[in-house]
């Protein structure tokens, strides 16, 4: 919503000085409400003057083309011009040869196809005005004592554009003057308000109206006749414009300028169009299921129950609130209109302005709930106009049917309240100036504060609400800076926050990058992964095609991110830490905590299956997991191979894979190279790691270290090679080397193992270790027939 | 048994054998070697000496102080030339030169998310003042996520929130962190102090200041007595310690939450140009960072919290909006296309 600080000086003193002005518009910002963005209406003009078109002649080379004589004070220019809304007698801004437009254009004296062009007359978008570049500006015969001054003169101002959203608990704020208001008790200068006359000498009531008082809980209308529907006065047209609306006629612009002042919208119907003759019956009804009515913009509209018009009684006349109707209209030949200015319930007008998917306006401050007394004000407002512009006569009382008691509320407050919320202590003096600037009405006894609230804020519910206005006032800014004393009261540690950022930690120690992807996937997505997504949980009302299930699983968005960064390098791996989402009985679906990690090799040479399992084994080492892991080989995801993916299993719960991902799924992402990926549920491995650990003492004598080399067959597991080495001496062993190739047979594969004995009674003789091997070896040959040692 | 002069012969023998050996040697090796060979239990030079006990007294002591000075000798030799070698060892090893400039050895480290780290920064800073890590559902139903903030389905302030709907009206993934607030109020007796992260998501056109998920971080303090007072110092205090800047001043501007009242937006001095003025705080010196506001009476009452003996603030802001701010990212899409190029320039915001 945009509002002109000329327009507020009505109501109060808004400072000259643009810094002084600047300053203002900072605390307003602040204190009262955020400004979007503040337009310097009219500036960069100074090179506009004001002209008036004395001849106009065609072209002789072109048909689309004018000449066009301009007198600037005593100075006559020739001007060749497309625009063909001028004529003999118009006062426009023209600009002259080296003259500057606001958008920072020279305009240069040219030849247009044989005629000289000396300068240029101006759109109201070529001033940054408006939008409107349909013909010249038509600045009226109010600017006829004006010719060849600069436009600047007349028109400047400031406009402050204020986001809706900002405003949407404060209705009294989508109007001149309740930004008057704010900009009064910020600066605490006096605020006045508007003064409206009663109708005089009241004609006898011939309207009646029938209201559905659960929607209308109020309902103004008046009469006036002898219409004179014309131009508005430059001056309204100019108010309008600066805020962004578009003249239409004398009287539809005045509604719009009273809504703009007031915050209540109005609607003038065409009387001839809506009675006949007859007096007006005008009906507020709910609409029919499948009612039909044409609205101003020319659209149809069908209608249901959740829509409410204003109707006679044989159809409807407008959508209430929202949008008139086109057969009601007024327009040229309009002799009469009724005037309506209404209160309709905010919760139904929002239903059925979403129904028709039409927001305008009037909808806008009605959904926020209009305060009651607006009507009034609003009708009266545009009477006067009407009456102070000569565009018609009253020809009816005022008829104002009202069916909500106006409950005035009260509330007590007290000081030591306010102190509490706020922490710092305002004088009880302060306390009242601030209300009573605010329109409330403020008692005071014993530190205990009665106070009225006015009717337009029906923001103002309870207490909490009111001392909100008095530090918005007061001032922020004037609670002091201090170290804050805080004792701690409970630490409690997140177990799943603290894992997640263990797991980080290693994962970025062994190269890897953490991602974070969307937790939504497309269909395309989950069929390029090999995933189906028939059972995931859909959203009803997606943002594109590419959003449009609740992931179950991390590995599309995975592969997706791994095919994007192939383009730039061979070799990496990534992860990322995130929920999935199960389909459950419950009420809300199973979020479950995955890890998801990827290695990719470009050269196929590097096993990164071992890559990532490696990793596997250093996350588990980090985390002091101490169960036994086991790998059963195999996968139920048909985006792995079979025979080179595994299922990790602790004390037989299934916790994760590792999958080297199949061939045609790399295919779809266009991925080349070796890409493995392990999945471990972070709340399956949650129990597994230990906070404890126990020192365990080792022997003061050396240790003894021994190899040996086995060779095997590829159809033994080496796990199960390994269950057999087995000593009580032996502390521990590991795997220092794998060798696959010549001389070995082709199904052969050669490992070294490291044996590490220890003694806690002495220093191992040598015949003693030499029969330990020899009795490791011997279990081992038992056990397995094509096994050898070197 | 050898007559005494061939047995003196014999060792002087084996003595000008070994000093010639030790002299021509060229490694401490050979030197072990040199020793073994003449005083091994089973070598040359001890079976010699082992027959001096078959000799007469004078002839044993002629023969012992012989072979003392023949066996000091060559150990004298021994340590000499060892001594010798060794320092021709180390002077090599001197002449070694290296290029001190060639790069180290090592695997790269990773990175985390530039959004993670954020958020733990936050969470360390508030762990501080007492606050612990709490979380709740991505999906919500409409009234932890809604109706319990005070946001019933016809507020107007439900315009604000763009949401995806599960089910229609009901089911939803939650569009802010502000549900973790009451899921803790309903299941945690005050004092409650929580810091809680997450994903949230809007049903909003992606553009360079929008994606249709993000994160946000939620704080929340119940007791008897915080204030706005207190809400000011701690969040002053905590955003000092994040950006690491002790020049940062905030400002509380007036704003509207239906879940609080009094609110606020929280503005800090532009951390570019320290307040002067400049492209990124269009010219205001302020940026803003988050929304703030006392707890809203209506949301104690909602989970049974009587707000006359209780109050206190929370906070929420954007992690995105914090890394853009400290490392200048015009693009919050960024975040979300995970492309190395980018990712790995944040190895420490
Ligand atoms: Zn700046």
């Amino acid at each position: 919503m945009k509002i002109s600080i000329n327009r507020l000086k009505k109501y109060t003193k808004i400072p000259k000085d643009k810094k002084e002005l600047g300053i203002l518009l900072d605390k307003f910002a602040i204190q009262s409400v955020d400004i979007d963005n503040i337009i310097h209406y009219g500036k960069n003009l100074s090179d506009i003057y004001i002209g008036k078109i004395t001849k106009i002649e065609k072209h002789p080379n072109a048909d689309k083309l004018q000449i066009v004589n301009v007198t600037i004070k005593e100075k006559s220019l020739v001007i060749v011009t497309g625009a063909s809304n001028i004529y003999i007698g118009m006062i426009c801004p023209v600009i002259l040869d080296e003259g500057i437009l606001p958008n920072g254009t020279k305009i240069k004296s040219s030849e247009l196809r044989g005629v000289m062009s000396n300068g240029m007359l101006c759109s109201e978008k070529e001033l940054e005005l408006s939008d409107d570049h349909e013909g010249i500006m038509d600045l009226g015969d109010e600017y006829k004592d004006r010719i060849g001054e600069k436009l600047s003169k007349y028109i400047s101002d400031t406009i402050i554009d204020i986001d809706n959203k900002v405003i949407s608990n404060r209705t009294d704020l989508f109007s001149h003057i309740g930004i008057a208001r704010e900009f009064a008790a910020i600066q605490k200068e006096d605020f006045k308000n508007i003064s409206l006359n009663p109708i005089k000498n009241p004609i006898e009531d011939n309207i009646q109206i029938t209201l559905d008082d659960e929607f209308c809980t109020r309902y103004i209308a008046i009469i006036i006749k002898d219409i004179k529907i014309g131009k508005s006065p430059v001056w309204l047209k100019e108010e309008l414009r600066k805020i962004g609306i578009k003249s239409i006629n004398n009287i539809v612009d005045i509604t719009n300028y009273v809504m703009t002042e007031i915050g209540q919208p109005l609607h003038a119907f065409d009387l001839d169009k809506i009675s006949d003759g007859k007096n007006p019956h005008i009906i507020v009804r709910k609409a029919k299921n499948g009612e039909i009515i044409k609205t101003l913009d020319s659209k149809e509209r069908k209608l249901n129950e959740n829509n409410y018009l204003i109707a006679n009684e044989e159809k409807g006349l407008g959508i209430a609130g929202v949008m008139g109707g086109e057969d009601s209209e007024i327009d040229n030949n309009t002799k009469s209109i009724l005037l309506e200015s209404a209160i309709f319930n905010p919760i139904l007008i929002r239903k059925s302005s979403k129904q028709v998917n039409l927001r305008t306006e009037a909808s806008l401050r009605y959904e926020k709930g209009i305060p009651e007394h607006f009507a009034l004000q609003g009708i009266l407002l545009a009477i006067d106009m009407i009456q102070n512009l000569n565009y018609g006569k009253i020809d009816s009382n005022i008829t104002d049917i009202q069916r909500a008691s106006n409950t005035n509320i009260k509330i007590s407050l007290s000081e030591e309240r306010i102190y509490k919320i706020l922490g710092i202590k305002i004088s009880t003096e302060n306390i009242i100036d601030i209300l009573k600037r605010l329109d409330f009405k403020v008692s005071s006894e014993n530190n205990l504060l009665q106070i009225d609230i006015p009717p337009q804020r029906k923001d103002i519910k309870e207490d909490v609400d009111i001392i909100e206005e008095i530090g918005r006032i007061y001032g922020y800014d004037k609670i002091p800076e201090e170290n804050p004393i805080y004792e701690s009261s409970k630490i409690k540690r997140n177990i799943i926050y603290d894992t997640e950022l263990e797991i980080k930690k290693i994962l970025v120690s062994q190269s890897s990058y953490e991602i974070k992807t969307y937790s939504f996937i497309s269909k395309d997505l989950a069929r390029k992964s090999n995933i189906d997504i028939t059972n995931a949980i859909k959203i009803i009302n997606p943002l594109s095609e590419d959003f449009t299930h609740l992931r179950e699983t991390l590995v599309p968005s995975m592969l997706n991110t791994v095919a994007l960064n192939t383009k730039n390098s061979d070799n990496f791996s990534l992860f990322e830490i995130a929920n999935v989402y199960l389909r459950s009985e419950e009420e809300l679906p199973k979020e479950d905590l995955f890890l998801c990690v990827s290695k990719y090799s470009k050269n196929k040479k590097n096993d990164t299956f071992f890559e990532i399992k490696g990793i596997f084994t250093n996350l588990c080492e980090y985390l002091n997991i101490n169960e036994s892991i086991t790998f059963k080989k195999g996968t139920s995801k048909k985006y792995g191979v079979q025979k080179q993916s595994a299922e990790i299993i602790i004390n037989d719960n299934k916790i994760g894979d590792i999958i080297n991902i199949h061939p045609e799924v790399k295919e779809n992402f266009n991925i080349n190279g070796n890409l493995s990926i392990l999945l471990i549920n972070i709340n399956e491995i949650i129990p597994y790691i230990s906070d404890k650990f126990i020192y365990i003492k080792y022997s003061k004598y050396p240790e003894i270290v021994e190899d040996i080399n086995i060779t095997y067959n590829k159809n033994l597991v080496l796990d199960d090679i390994l269950v057999h080495i087995k000593d009580p001496a032996l502390k521990s062993f590991n795997i220092i080397d794998i060798y696959e190739g010549k001389p070995l047979k082709e199904d052969q594969i050669s490992i070294t193992i490291k044996l590490i004995f220890q003694n806690f009674e002495g220093t191992f003789k040598s015949e003693e270790i030499k029969n330990k091997i020899s009795s490791i070896k011997n279990t081992l040959k038992n056990e397995f027939k094509n096994i050898d040692f070197r | 048994m050898y007559d005494i002069n061939d047995l003196i012969d014999k060792i002087e023998l084996i003595r000008k054998d070994s000093l010639k050996k030790i002299q021509t040697s060229d490694n401490i090796e050979t030197l072990k070697k040199i020793y073994n060979s003449v005083f091994g239990k089973d070598k040359e030079l001890s079976l010699l000496l082992s027959e001096i006990r078959n000799y007469n007294i004078q002839d044993k002591k002629t023969l012992g102080e012989f072979s003392n000075k023949v066996k000091k000798e060559i150990t004298d030799k021994l340590f000499e030339k060892e001594t010798l070698l060794k320092k021709e060892l180390v002077n090599k090893e001197l002449l070694k030169t290296i290029d001190v400039t060639m790069p180290g050895i090592s695997n790269n480290i990773g990175s985390i998310h530039p959004i993670s780290q954020m958020i733990d920064k936050i969470v360390k800073t508030f762990e501080y003042f007492g606050f612990s890590v709490a979380s709740g559902p991505e999906i919500e139903t409409d009234w932890f996520c809604f109706q319990s903030l005070n946001l019933d389905i016809n507020h107007p302030a439900r315009d604000m929130q763009d949401t995806f709907y599960i089910k229609e009206n009901h089911i939803l993934p939650r569009t802010h962190t502000s549900s973790v607030q009451i899921r803790t109020m309903l299941s945690e007796k005050p004092p409650i102090r929580i810091i809680a992260p997450g994903r949230v998501y809007r049903n909003e056109n992606q553009d360079q200041r929008h994606t249709f998920m993000f994160y946000q971080f939620e704080g929340l303090v119940i007791d008897k007595t915080t204030n706005i007072k207190d809400l000011k110092n701690i969040l002053t205090t905590s955003l000092k310690n994040i950006f690491n800047n002790e020049k940062i001043e905030l400002r509380l501007r007036h704003s509207f939450f239906p879940y609080t009242e009094p609110s606020f937006e929280i503005d800090a001095t532009c951390l570019l140009c320290n307040g002067v003025g400049c492209r990124v705080c269009s010219n205001k010196g302020w940026i803003e960072l988050m929304g703030a506001g006392m707890i809203h009476p209506q949301v104690l009452r909602n989970v049974n919290i009587d707000p006359q003996e209780y109050q206190g603030f929370a906070f929420g802001g954007g992690p995105e909006r914090l890394v853009m701010v400290k490392n200048m990212i015009d693009d919050t899409r960024l975040f979300y296309e995970n492309d190395l190029r980018f990712l790995s320039q944040f190895k420490k915001i």
